[in-house]
């Protein structure tokens, strides 16, 4: 899917095949994407009838060779009901090779966004009024995404699991992982302990998308916010999106929750009509752990497996960093809900 | 056997000029963040070639002796007791990187224990929370802080 050689012709015969009217379309400009560390990713243009058109595939790495496994036809799905029932801002999707059979692997086609991602927008930006507006419009984005109705979503996603069943299932991703490592991880226990002393109030499950961080958010050639890359969308507790983007902004600045968080919560509130005792640093504290740690479970076992020799390759090599860089953040989250014990200022 | 330059200086010698000669040449980004993380690889591999046996050394003893004393402080039927015979007689007695590895994650593991016995007791809690923060600390200074190739 990265060879710039062949894929413009096996775009074209896919083209053909999904939509006759497509036949004699061409296409041009194709160009493999870098930062995706999961799917590859390629952008390309579509010349029909004197028109222009820009799309991006998202595809599927070679089994065992991507960072996180996730499914395209889940994607796809989920795309196309978000498209028809929602306020939640996505692109919209176009074709789906499922079995990847012209594609050479599953693979869906989606709109190009026209815009920058919101880490180019907001570079080197340090003027507070700007910071703090795109903190309120980050709020209202993903409070968007957490209004759409659960009706609406692909049976994949249709769950009729309480929130205790759900938050339970995830600390039994944490109590599982400390419990299987050979030779105990003091940092996985001591977060099991604060995590148990903090259980925090159950709010509704929502649609979450699962990878909300600083690179996922387009900004519009209309000033409008789009989120990319749902391939991690579940039906989850809404915190988790705010804790992941927490600890994703510990790696990717700026880190708009984090500046002023008690403003971004009294905006997402306001937006959702969560309660204070829900919606708090402390809360979100608690998510950036819970609503990260399937991912780094799914990081450590490729990390085990690359130190027994079963996989190789540059990025097994590198996942320790990124690893790392959630430790810290998970203990620097456990800190912050000890430091709400004690001063109720940070509610 | 050569001794100098260290093990440490060689690698780090390798990562800058991949960091600085190589990367800012390459064109393609997948490429270039290839180079990077190559670079960022080595960097962690010359740190825990500087200083990982030394600081699994320390994190082992002072594990060891603040498990002791919270120990002392709990009832003979606490599981942290067996955690501890276990702990002395898993230790290896051999010498060397395999062993010292070996002993580290049986400190961890006792770590472990001491955490599940302190939940009650405040002042060893947070004895045992300086140790947890001090390994993750640690833990972030092998890789040079918390920016990612390709996210920042």
């Amino acid at each position: 899917m990265l060879d710039p050689q062949v894929m413009p012709e096996r775009l074209e015969r896919f083209l053909a095949r999904e939509d006759a009217s497509l036949a004699a379309a061409r296409v041009v400009d194709y160009n493999p994407l870098a930062g995706g560390y999961s799917r590859l990713m390629a952008s390309f243009t579509i010349e029909h009838k004197g028109e222009r058109s820009r799309y991006v595939l998202r595809g599927d790495p070679p089994p065992g060779q991507g960072l996180l496994v996730s499914d395209r036809r889940d994607e796809w799905n989920l795309l196309r009901a978000l498209e028809s029932a929602s306020n939640a801002p996505a692109p919209r999707a176009r074709w789906f090779d499922a079995e990847g059979t012209e594609l050479g692997t599953p693979a869906l086609v989606i709109d190009w966004l026209e815009g920058r991602s919101l880490v180019e927008s907001l570079h080197g930006v340090s003027d507070d009024s700007v910071l703090g507006a795109a903190t309120d419009k980050l709020a209202d984005v993903i409070a968007a995404v957490h209004a759409t109705d659960p009706q609406a979503l692909p049976a994949h996603l249709r769950s009729s699991v309480t929130w205790e069943q759900y938050v339970d299932g995830r600390v039994a991703i944490l109590e599982t992982l400390d419990d299987s490592l050979a030779g105990s991880d003091p940092l996985l226990r001591y977060l099991r302990v604060q995590l148990g002393r903090h259980r925090p109030p159950p709010v509704p499950l929502t649609l979450i998308h699962g990878d909300f961080q600083i690179p996922n958010v387009i900004v519009g050639t209309d000033e409008t916010w789009s989120l990319v890359d749902w391939e991690r969308a579940r039906v989850g507790d809404p915190r988790e999106d705010i804790g992941t983007w927490r600890l994703a902004a510990a790696a990717t600045p700026p880190d708009l929750v984090g500046r002023d968080e008690l403003r971004f919560c009294a905006r997402y509130r306001e937006r959702t009509g969560l309660s204070e005792s829900a919606f708090n640093p402390a809360t979100i504290a608690f998510f950036t752990v819970l609503g990260t740690i399937d991912g780094y479970r799914d990081m450590l076992a490729k990390v085990e497996a690359y130190g027994r020799g079963d996989i190789d390759g540059m990025m097994s090599a590198y996942l320790p960093n990124i690893l790392t860089l959630m430790r810290t953040t998970y203990y620097a989250a456990a800190r912050r809900l000890t430091a709400a014990d004690s001063n109720g200022a940070s509610r | 056997m050569i001794i100098d330059p260290s093990p440490g200086t060689l690698i780090r010698t390798v990562s800058k000029e991949l960091r600085t000669t190589l990367a800012p040449a390459v064109v393609d980004p997948g490429l270039k963040s290839l180079v990077l993380m190559m670079s960022a690889v080595l960097e962690t591999a010359a740190v825990r070639a500087d200083h990982e046996t030394t600081w699994m050394v320390e994190e082992i003893h002072e594990i060891e002796q603040v498990a002791r004393d919270l120990a002392t402080s709990c009832a003979p039927e606490s599981p942290l007791h067996a955690s501890l015979d276990a702990y002395e007689v898993g230790i290896p007695s051999a010498v060397g990187a395999a062993a010292e590895r070996a002993a580290y994650a049986q400190a961890g593991t006792l770590l472990s224990a001491a955490i599940d016995a302190a939940q009650n007791d405040s002042d060893h809690f947070a004895r045992l929370e300086r140790l947890v923060q001090e390994r993750v600390e640690r833990e972030a200074a092998v890789v040079g802080g918390v920016a990612l190739v390709g996210r920042s």
